[in-house]
């Protein structure tokens, strides 16, 4: 069993850019292992604390079920209503979409989800630990090619500790409260400030090293989009050639 | 506490020491988002004051839904003008569209306002009051350093660190965030935001003094000349304008190819 090094002084100086929270970590004798930790635990606990305003702001909100039915009950006062009140075909189709609609946008802006907040408690850490170790495995790629001499352990442990801007999600313990793009701001900045720790990169190297990860990340969905493209388009051909 | 809030003064009267001693701190950092966080939530306080009192008010949907639609006629009345080649007889089913939809979702409005929830009325508004005041200090803001934000001041302040230093700018991260969240300072003016008229000057002021302050952070945490370090805070604006006017350009340009090949 090796030393830990997390403490909640360390995770708090990591947020705020404190140079020797980056350099405790890379030092450690498994970085990989206290870097997974902590995303976890981020992941867990901001989840958990997010869950507790989900619940409070539900309990503010009249049921959606009844605000849907009350919009429905109210398209009869619509001067367009009575020219397709007529057409039962056309209105089984409308309430067919107005119910899938109801499915999709509510969530989509932001109205509160307690059964969506208890799915966040897994799908956080699993989503944080996905990212830490592709954007991980990326930067540390381009650090060593730009000369960084970093392990692979102590880039993904030192990168670990820009998941703590995450931490900013818990104050959604606070109902209706919104934290924005600060956060991803944030983290790109503890993410450069843990890539030029790790592999002790001027600021210049240490900052492609940085974003080109994310250039991968354009390529490919760019690529994805030429390919889906191509077979939608495909099979429109397919389609009307049959 | 009272040294802190001297701190701030002096860095208000633009003291070159109070920005050359936070930018050696070594929580810099932590010390920058205390000073944004703090200016952000006090200048939010009346805003909080006014939206639990209308929240605790009984008669609180009819006075909204009353509101609401004063603003909306208003949006149309100012709307008119960009209608003005149109006829006067499609003018007016369009307005009477508007009106009919507007009458819609007021009616629904009032609807869910009468609903019953699980937790008081007034407690949830109060809620509501609360989270949007917590949340301002971490947004953005339509120009940027146009608030005193978290949002601006990490996405602007990135940019300006980088082209900082491009142009041999020799500050740390944490040392050009902090000297330069003093740039919030001015913004505590906006606390007379809600008073008509004078609300709107002192926000002017405050931008344009802010910016100021934001300059000289950025020329003493990096040891740049003052014209260096307003180049370097006033670049990432301009290349994002310019990118911005040449895609609008082309855009412009591409709708007109495409009107003209389609007339006949």
């Amino acid at each position: 069993m090796g030393n830990r090094t997390l403490s909640l002084g360390l995770v708090f100086g990591a947020l705020f850019l404190d140079n020797d929270a980056y350099d405790q970590l890379r030092e450690d004798d498994n970085p990989f292992v206290e870097g997974l930790f902590l995303i976890v635990l981020i992941g867990v606990v901001t989840a958990l604390l997010h869950f507790i305003g989900q619940v409070v702001a539900w309990a503010g909100t009249p049921s959606l079920d009844a605000i849907k039915e009350a919009v429905w009950q109210s398209f009869p006062t619509m001067s367009w209503w009575s020219q397709v009140a007529g057409n039962s075909e056309f209105l089984e189709q409308f309430r067919m979409y107005y119910d899938l609609g109801w499915q999709i946008f509510p969530r989509l802006f932001g109205a509160p989800d307690p059964a969506g907040a208890v799915l966040n408690v897994v799908l956080w850490p699993v989503g944080a630990v996905l990212s830490w170790l592709i954007y991980g495995t990326l930067a540390h790629w381009f650090a060593r090619l730009l000369g960084g001499d970093g392990s692979y352990g102590q880039t993904l442990g030192v990168l670990a500790l820009s998941f703590t801007p995450l931490l900013l999600r818990g104050f959604g313990f606070l109902p209706y409260f919104t934290v924005g793009a600060v956060m991803n701001t944030w983290q790109l900045i503890c993410r450069y400030k843990a890539v030029r720790s790790a592999h002790q990169l001027p600021w210049g190297r240490a900052f492609w090293a940085t974003l080109l990860p994310f250039l991968v990340y354009l390529v490919f969905w760019v690529v994805v989009g030429v390919i889906g493209s191509l077979g939608i388009a495909a099979a429109i051909a397919a389609a009307q050639g049959r | 506490m009272s040294e802190w809030v001297r701190t701030l003064l002096h860095a208000a009267l633009f003291r070159e020491h109070v920005f050359s001693d936070l930018s050696r701190r070594r929580d810099a950092f932590l010390q920058g988002v205390v000073i944004v966080l703090v200016v952000g939530l006090v200048v939010g306080l009346p805003g909080l004051i006014r939206d639990i009192v209308v929240g605790l008010r009984p008669a609180t949907t009819e006075v909204e839904m009353a509101e609401v639609r004063t603003e909306l006629n208003r949006l149309l009345e100012q709307m008119q003008p960009f209608f003005g080649n149109m006829p006067a007889e499609e003018m007016n089913a369009l307005m009477a569209q508007i009106e009919e939809n507007m009458q819609f979702g007021l009616a629904i409005a009032g609807k869910v306002e009468a609903m019953p929830t699980m937790l008081p009325k007034p407690l949830d508004r109060s809620f509501q009051a609360i989270g949007t005041w917590t949340s301002k200090p971490f947004a953005g803001s339509s120009l940027p350093l146009g608030a005193a934000a978290l949002g601006t001041w990490l996405g602007y302040g990135t940019w300006v660190m980088l082209f900082a230093k491009l142009l041999g700018g020799r500050g740390s991260l944490v040392g050009f965030f902090g000297a330069t969240a003093f740039y919030a300072v001015p913004h505590l003016l906006n606390v007379l935001g809600l008073v008509p008229v004078l609300g709107g000057v002192l926000s002017v002021i405050a931008y344009f003094w802010g910016l100021a302050l934001y300059v000289k952070g950025t020329a003493v945490s990096h040891q740049l000349s003052v014209e260096r370090a307003l180049l370097a805070v006033l670049l990432p604006a301009l290349i994002a304008l310019v990118i911005l006017i040449i895609l609008a350009t082309g855009v412009a340009t591409l709708i007109a190819i495409a009107i003209s090949g389609a007339a006949p």
